[in-house]
Formats: structure tokens, sequence, C-alpha cells
């Protein structure tokens, strides 16, 4: 040994446990942090790339200018990409479909938004790209390298672009072809400005050089890459990103400091003892500082190692689940955000070892020679807790004296248990807030295939498609969907709802005869059989009985809606009304015009049978605030005195996604008849819906395990060690006569106390947070916030169980102590 | 030459009806080179006397002089540095660091003060201390009297002017009790040590130059004994 402050290494050799679960607690908290810093900054990455496949690469786009601005704009040196495009002529493939020819220069084509699934983008004149749905429609064998020719041009296809919905069932497709020449005058020019120059500023310098109705800004990629001014989303969430990682940081600092605290507690003999021959505070500290050095030196690498393993754990895991990249990007390590998380670490390891480094610097010398020091500084309360000792015996009364013996020790123990409940309770209701804001899944996303009518007019068709279509051996189900309806409906006025009120228009009071009612817009879905069945899972009152519907005019209410209000630029998410299973409703139909709706007119009376909570299907309607009813089509074609209605859809669910080849050449000889009608394939997109959900589940349920781990350890370590100090007063206890079951009824009851009162204190705070988070979220939609009484119930009782298992273990090492020994062991 | 000067030392525990006086105005000088046996009874206040000089606690008055300098004037940082280069320790529970070996535990006041450890030096401790074949054991594989003669050899390395040694054979028996005694005569001779050793022992006392009696708080008997 060279200096005494090899002391530091020799002491952690020795309590090789107490390290290895310092070091334990600093790796979680470290690849938690850098973990959800990783994690968000994949997200974001990802969002981007997103973005510039669906709205392009583009920053700014000039849509008119002359040629000395177009010299200053791409002579900017932070353009970093830039180039020239016109809409070239429209041209129509055959009666239906149409495509417009995009021209465009140097790399324009890279900036605009597409996303090539095969192939390459056109390098010149000769050669187009263009969507799959469109490519087939020209010629359905062609493929990449194919020629193909579209009314007067001969183009050899480059690419193959993703299919864009929008465009398929509009009918219009694009293609996309190169040029050298393009008269720049006439053309648009999309911007891209590089990476290192600041992109504000870049983009306010180009916005000037134009006037603004010739300018147009890639918004949605401007708000991403940070450039979009002030955005009230985008602040609610990293303000709940930002509490998260503050609480993350505040339990990484309860756990080291508890365990120096401890470690500190169990060794102030030896400080003492160093204080004796001379050394000084400083020289003390030193040793306690440089333990916590020594631990991060570990505990953060093996951190942040933990947190890009769980980074690519996760983009393996959604490989794996999707079977195909569910990011735009593999994750992108920024090594800025691995060095704020160790910096976080490192910060907060420093100032939780700071408090007990100073507390061992303050040790008195004379701790080392008589216990006397110790005991003259605790101040012991007199108090009588008489229902205690009445309920839980003698061992109860002196668990509870014990308990506020000594007020640091209660101090610590509750407060590491209030922290570990407070992480739960705030990761929980994080993670149900963000699952209540983003898409619920519904049976739409187990849609594999659309067949859509071109116009609901179209006859001649349902019948035979959909007896056809189920004869199908691939496929499993077929949901026929019809034309929505809407009608004016009115309701109860005791079905108000207080938080819809402040919203304008959706509640209109009506005279009535036996009082006043409210008229509500509605809308009517029509299911069929086997929509209705799918429909039951969905189900929270009555029941779903397909004849009974037809029988008595009744109708299911979907009871959640969701609305944006342009008045307080928020989101409601939540009933319209309070309907349940028995309720009246007036209907009359809407046909567009607001006519005043009386009493008087012709209403029919339905009845509600049911109430689903969640659209079953995604619900058709012409506004999202409309009272939103599900009927059947008899009940349907009675409310509209309308004769056979017709589906306008077949939604088709496979038995297997992986036939989506042999099923879709299966389909397309179904419909090929049938002119009117194109097949929509669903696979890609709600897969990659489906496995995001997914994905978000496990990555929050993946940190509420860790938080619940540094939790446990947080307990397990506090309380083992209150135990382990209080030895030698536990053996005089059973010298004088507590049996051994006496002693473990006290410890165990003492456990249980501070398990109940750190429950009570952390879901306290845990509330309060969940509040506060629930304020950011807010900005983002609108729900109402309820007390997390699930997560408090299962921290409450996981805290009392871990305190009751984690005092188990050094009782047991007690027990195999001799008791002379334990006595005359000096503390 | 007068090594240590107690000057009216006064200190008390608690306040009110919990007062409790410990020292009551004591007045002591010792030369240098003296072997002082303090006894007296459990509580008389001659643990609380030993830690006043030793400077591990502050008294509630009175004065303590070592080499001429109060003590006391000295802040926590100057008091350490004058604990680990003036005065050697040596406790009845040995109070030996347990992660460190016999060598490492002599040599840390060494360490602690920036030193290089004299290696010579150590060498004849742990031979004097008859410990060379224990060198590098832990403090757990060793018998109570060889804990203690580490103890020793820890208290001596700095070359101290003063032991202060507060019942150092409490928890030996009789034999080894004799021979750490004579290990420490032994060695303040050697070395020109003054030692001041609290013992409940009276054969222990016995072989000191000068016996002070402590009851109450306060000195009832000082006599110095006659060697032949």
């Amino acid at each position: 040994m060279r200096s005494y402050k090899q002391l530091t290494r020799k002491y952690l050799k020795a309590s090789k446990k107490r390290t290895a679960l310092t070091i334990l607690g600093i790796t979680l908290s470290i690849s938690l942090i850098s973990a959800i810093g990783l994690f968000l900054f994949w997200i974001q990455q990802a969002e981007i790339e997103e973005t510039k496949q669906t709205k392009g690469a583009y920053h700014v786009m000039f849509t008119k200018l002359d040629s000395d601005t177009v010299n200053k704009v791409i002579h900017n040196p932070n353009v970093s990409r830039y180039g020239f495009f016109t809409i070239g002529e429209t041209m129509s493939i055959n009666e239906k479909v149409m495509v417009t020819e995009y021209i465009a220069t140097n790399r324009a084509l890279e900036l605009l938004p597409t996303h090539v699934k095969k192939g390459r983008l056109p390098k010149n004149e000769t050669e187009a790209a263009l969507e799959e749905w469109l490519l087939k429609q020209i010629d359905p064998q062609a493929t990449v390298g194919s020629r193909i020719t579209l009314q007067h041009k001969q183009y050899t296809v480059s690419g193959i672009l993703g299919n864009d919905v929008e465009n398929q069932i509009s009918n219009k497709g694009i293609l996309l072809s190169k040029t050298n020449k393009i008269d720049e005058t006439n053309a648009s020019l999309l911007v891209e400005i590089s990476e290192k120059a600041d992109l504000e500023k870049t983009v306010n310098e180009l916005k000037k050089l134009s006037d603004d109705r010739y300018v147009q800004l890639n918004t949605k990629l401007l708000i991403l890459q940070g450039a979009g001014g002030d955005n009230e989303q985008a602040i609610g969430l990293y303000a709940a990103v930002a509490i998260i990682i503050g609480i993350v940081v505040i339990s990484t600092i309860a756990i080291i400091y508890n365990s120096f605290q401890i470690g500190i507690v169990e060794r102030i003999k030896q400080f003492g003892l160093l204080r004796a021959i001379g050394a000084t505070p400083k020289q003390i500290r030193a040793v306690v500082i440089r333990e916590a050095t020594f631990l991060s030196l570990i505990g953060i690498p093996l951190g942040l190692l933990c947190g890009l393993v769980a980074i690519y754990g996760i983009f393996f895991a959604s490989k794996l689940i999707a079977n195909e990249a569910l990011f735009a990007t593999p994750p992108i390590i920024s090594r800025n955000i691995l060095l704020l998380s160790a910096a976080i670490g490192l910060t907060s390891i420093y100032v939780s070892a700071w408090l007990p480094a100073r507390f061992a610097g303050s040790i008195s010398p004379l701790a080392a020679i008589s216990s006397r020091a110790l005991i003259v500084k605790e101040r012991i309360k007199k108090r009588k807790n008489r229902w205690i000792s009445k309920w839980l015996g003698f061992e109860g009364m002196l668990a509870a004296k014990n308990m506020k013996r000594d007020r640091k020790r209660y101090r610590i123990t509750v407060f590491s248990i209030t922290i570990s409940v407070m992480l739960f309770i705030v990761f929980k209701s994080f993670m149900d807030m963000a699952f209540t804001i983003s898409e619920h899944p519904n049976e739409s996303r187990n849609i594999h295939f659309s067949i859509v009518k071109d116009t609901p007019e179209a006859k001649g068709t349902a019948a035979s498609i959909s007896a056809a279509l189920r004869a199908l051996p691939t496929v499993d189900k077929v949901y026929e969907a019809y034309e929505s309806h809407d009608f004016y409906a009115i309701i109860d006025k005791e079905s108000e709802l207080k938080a819809v009120q402040p919203f304008e228009g959706i509640y209109q009071p009506i005279d009535w005869p036996d009082g006043e009612k409210i008229m509500v817009e509605a809308t009517i879905n029509i299911y069929d059989s086997e929509s209705l069945k799918a429909a039951r899972r969905y189900l929270e009152a009555g029941n779903i009985d397909e004849q009974q519907l037809t029988k008595e005019n009744v109708v299911i209410v979907i009871k959640n809606n969701e609305f944006y209000n342009d008045k307080t630029k928020k989101f409601y998410n939540g009933p319209i009304a309070h309907l349940q299973p028995g309720d009246e409703i007036y209907l009359e139909k809407d046909v567009g015009q607001r006519a005043p709706v009386s009493y008087k007119d012709a209403m029919q009376k339905v009845k509600v049978a049911a109430v689903v909570e969640d659209d079953p299907f995604h619900f058709r309607s012409s506004n999202p605030s409309r009272l939103k009813l599900i009927t059947t089509k008899t009940v349907a074609e009675r409310l509209l005195s309308q004769q056979k209605l017709q589906p306008v859809q077949w939604n088709i669910k496979l038995k297997t996604a992986e036939s989506e080849k042999e099923a879709e050449k299966q389909i397309e000889a179904v419909i090929r008849p049938y002119p009117s009608v194109m097949l929509i394939n669903h696979i890609d997109t709600n897969r990659k819906a489906k496995s995001s959900i997914l994905m978000l589940q496990i990555l929050v349920y993946g940190f509420i395990i860790v938080v619940s781990f540094i939790g446990s350890v947080n307990i397990i370590n506090t309380l083992t060690t209150n135990i382990l100090l209080r030895k030698r007063e536990l053996a005089s206890l059973q010298a004088i006569g507590l049996t051994n079951k006496g002693l473990k009824k006290m410890i165990v009851l003492e456990g249980v106390m501070y398990g109940t009162m750190g429950t009570l204190y952390g879901s306290i705070i845990g509330c309060g947070l969940s509040y506060l988070m629930y304020m950011f979220f807010i900005d983002v939609k609108q729900f109402s916030w309820q007390p997390p009484w699930t997560a408090m119930l299962i921290a409450g009782a996981a805290a009392v169980v871990i305190a009751y298992l984690s005092v188990l273990p050094p009782l047991a090492r007690m027990k195999k102590e001799h008791l002379i020994e334990a006595i005359r062991e000096e503390y | 030459m007068e090594l240590l000067r107690v000057e009216r030392l006064y200190k008390a525990y608690g306040t009110g009806e919990n007062k409790v006086e410990a020292l009551k105005y004591v007045n002591l000088s010792v030369e240098k080179g003296e072997f002082v046996a303090i006894v007296g009874a459990s509580g008389s206040g001659k643990s609380t006397l030993l830690h006043l000089i030793g400077g591990l606690d502050r008294p509630t008055s009175g004065n303590v002089f070592i080499d001429g300098e109060n003590i006391y004037d000295y802040n926590e940082e100057k008091l350490a540095i004058f604990r680990r280069r003036k005065i050697g320790f040596i406790f009845q529970f040995f109070n030996l660091i347990p992660v460190l070996t016999v060598e490492e535990n002599i040599s840390l006041p060494a360490l602690i003060d920036h030193d290089k450890v004299d290696k010579a030096y150590l060498n004849e401790l742990i031979d004097i201390l008859g410990l060379s074949n224990r060198r590098n054991h832990l403090p757990s594989e060793l018998s109570g009297g060889q804990q203690q003669r580490v103890a020793i050899g820890r208290a001596l390395l700095n070359k101290p002017s003063i032991i202060l040694a507060d019942e150092p054979t409490g928890n030996l028996d009789s034999k080894h009790s004799k021979d750490i005694i004579e290990l420490l005569k032994f060695t303040a001779k050697k070395y020109n040590q003054t030692i001041l050793l609290i013992t409940h022992d009276i054969q222990i006392a016995e072989m000191a130059d000068r016996i002070v009696t402590i009851q109450d708080g306060e000195i009832i008997s000082d006599q110095y004994l006659q060697r032949s």
C-alpha cells in the first residue's frame, strides 16, 4: 500500500456485495437515462426519415424565381442539395387512371417525397420511376428494367415507388423522370440546407430572397429538425420526458446516497479511528469521494453499454415482430447523448456521495473509542402507541418505537421506499397516458385487404363478390362495409356531459312535449353479422344480438369520440353523451341543410341496446364530433326508408398474413369481372401500426421493469443494513428472552411499517407528478386525469412485500451467529 | 523538562438535570520521558482526561499545553495533524482496520501524513513487536495480544512524543498484559517517549513511574514510585 487512498479500494473489495449492489444501481440508472435519450433521438431521426419520404427532404421550395435569385439561392454556402422540378403533362392510362409526370433536374428527385421500393430514381429523360399500383395498371407484367409506353412517350422503368393509398383511391398516379434542361423561371426550386448550418437562420435568409407567395416551407421536417419555432405539442412532450429523466436522476441519487450513507454508518468506528490517529476531515471525505469515482468508472460505462444493448435489442425485436424494420432507420447512436447521459450520471453520483462524505468527515474521533459519543446524539422521543401494542403486541410496539428512534435512519429508509414507489407510479401513469393519447388498435388493424367500389352507386356486385370472397381458401373473414348516414339525434337532457358543454355547437336544446331535450348530430354505421360478432369484443354494457337488433329498431352506441377543438386548440377524447342500454334516441335524417328539428317531425324512435367502448372498426363519419351509432342493415333501411343498401367496401381478413401473395392473386381473380372495384393491400401499413404499438409496450414495460428493479434494490439495501447495524441490540433482546419468533415478528413489522409509510408518501408525490405530466399531455390531446389507483396499489403491495422479503436474509444470517459474539461486537 | 501541562480542565456532558461533570478543573504536569499510570473507578473521568489530552474531544473549559502550545487553539484540521504527529493512541479494543494487513495497519499514520514509510524503522518496529512472521496477516487472523502489538506499532510509527493508552491490556490475560507493558516501556525508553496509561489493574499501574488516581472527575492522589 503506497497511500492511505488505497483504503478506498480495500473497502470496496471487502464489502463486495454492497459494492456490487451500488454498481448495479448506477448501471441500471445510467442505462435507463441513456436508453431514454437514445431512443428519443432514434425516434426523432426515424420520424425525420419518414417525413423525408412522405413530405420530401427539402426545407424550402420556391415556386417562382428569377434567374438572379436562383443564383443567389443555389450558391448559398449553406445549401447542400437543390434541384428544379416542373409538373409535366397529365396522361390517362385508361378510362379511370390518370398519371402526372414530374420532371426534375439535379437532385430534386431526391428531395421530393419519394420512397423507392425497388430499383433507383431515374437518371435521364428516358427513365422513369412510378408507384407499384400504377405500373400494374399500365402493364401488369412490368418490373424494373421493363419498357413502358405512355401515350406517345417511352420510358425504361428504373425504379418502383411505394404505394400512396390516397393516390390509388383517387386514381391519380405520379411518374418521376429526370431532365438536364429545364426552364428555371417556370420551375419550382427545392432546397435542402446543410446539416452543419443554422437551419432556422438559413431558412429565414432564403425566405427573404423571394416574395412570400412563392415560398413554401416543409414545416413538418423543419419542426422535427428543431427549426419550427415554438411548438406547443413538442414542448409538452419534452417537458414530460424531462420530468421522467429528472425522476430517474433523483432515484439514482437516492440509491447511491443510501448505499454510501449505509457504507459509512457501517464503518463509523473505522473512520473514527482514522480521525483519532490524525486523518483530517478532508482526507476522510477524499476516501469516500474516491469510492464514488471508482464506482462511476465501472458503473457508467457498463450502464452506457446496457443502454446501447437495450436500443439494439428493441431494434432487433422490432425486426423479429414486424418482419421488417419498424423505424425508418436503424438506431442512430449519438455520441452527444452518450456523453450527456454519462455527465448526468457522474453529476448525480458526486452529488449523492457528497453528503455521506461530509458526514464521514465529521465523524468524531471518539466514535472509535467509545459508543457513548454515538448514544449521546440519539434523542429518543418518548411516545406511547397504545393501539399499536394492543393490535400488534409488544413486538409491534418495539418496532414502532425503533422506527422513529433514529430520525436520520428513519428518513433515509422511508425516503428510499418513497422514491421507489413514486418511480413506479410515475412510469406506470406515464405509460397509461402515452397509450391513451396514441391510437387504439381495432379490428381494422387486422384487415389485410380491402376491395373498394369507385362509386357507391355501382350496382350488381354485392352478393356475388361477398360469396366469392368467402369461398376463397386463404380468406378467414369478409366484413362488408356500407356508406355511413348522418342523422339528428334527440337525447335526454340528463345525458349531457359537463366536459362537452364548453364545446360550441355540440348540444342544442330542443323543446319536447315532456320537457327539454337536446339535439346532437349523429352518424350511423351499418355492420354486417360478421362485424357485429367482432364488435362484441368491445362491449361495455348491454348485449349485441343481431336478431334483437333487427327486430326492435335498436342501435349500439360507441362511447369514445375524439375530435379537435378549434377554439381550445386541443383534442377532446371521451364520450359525447352519457348513454346507457335502454335509453331512447329519436332520429331524423340529416340531409345536409341545417333545418330546425322539432318533435312534430316524423321522428323515429330507437333504443340503445349496447354500448361499446371504442370503434370496433374505423368509424366512417363526416365529422369526428358526431355521436357514433352502429346498427344493422335492416334497421338502417327502415330508418332511411330505403331498399336494399349495398356494401361499398369489403374488408378481408386472411387466415394468415403469410399467404399475402397467393391471396392477392385469388382476390384479383374474383374482382376481375367488375371494373368498378379495386384492391387495396393493407398488410404493410397495418403491420407497421400494430408493431409500433407493440414496441411501445415492450419499451415502456421494459422501463417499468428496470424501474421496479431500481426501486427494489433500493429498499433491500436500506432495510438489510438497517438490521445488520443493530445486530448487537437485537442480540441483547434475544439474550433477555425475546424468542426467535418474536424477533422475526418485530423486524418484519418494522419492515412492513417502513413499507407502508414509504407507500403513503410515494403515492402522494407520485399522484402529484402524474398530474403534472397530465398537464403536459393534454397539450397533445385532451383527456381526463384519474389518480393512478392501480399503480398505487401495485407499488404499495410490492413495497410491503419487498420490505418483508428483504428483512428475511439478514435475520437468517443473525440466527447463524453466536449470540455472545453479536453482543460483544462493537458498533 | 515539562512536556504536557493540563490547566483547570473541565468537561461536562448534558445540561440541567442530566448534567454530568466528567472532569472538574483538573491540573496536571508531566515531564518528558515519564511513564504515568492513571487509575480510577469506571466513570471517574480518566478516559475523558485522556481524550482531552489527545485532542479527540474539546473541553468545556480549561487548556492543554503540549510542548508549550495550547492544542485547543487549533482548528479541526490542525488538531488532526497534531494528533497524527505528536500523539500515539492505543485503545482497549485494538481498533485495527479489518481490511488492512499487519504491515499496512502499522504504516497507516505515515500514509495519512502523505509521508513515505520509513522502511527500516517499520521493519525494526515489526521485529521489536515480534510480528515478523505475521506481516501479511489480517487482524482477524491474529490473537488479541498480537492485535494489540499491531496497535502499538501503529502508535509508534510517527515517533510521537506522547503515547496515550486507554486500558491497552483490558482485553488480555495477565501474562500478555505484562509483556505488552514491558514492550511499551522498552520502546518509550528507546525512542524517548512519554506514556500516559489508563488501567484498572494495580499490578500494571505499579510498573509505571508515577500513579495518578482520579475519582469523580478530580485527581485525589499523585504518587511517584521509587525504582530500585
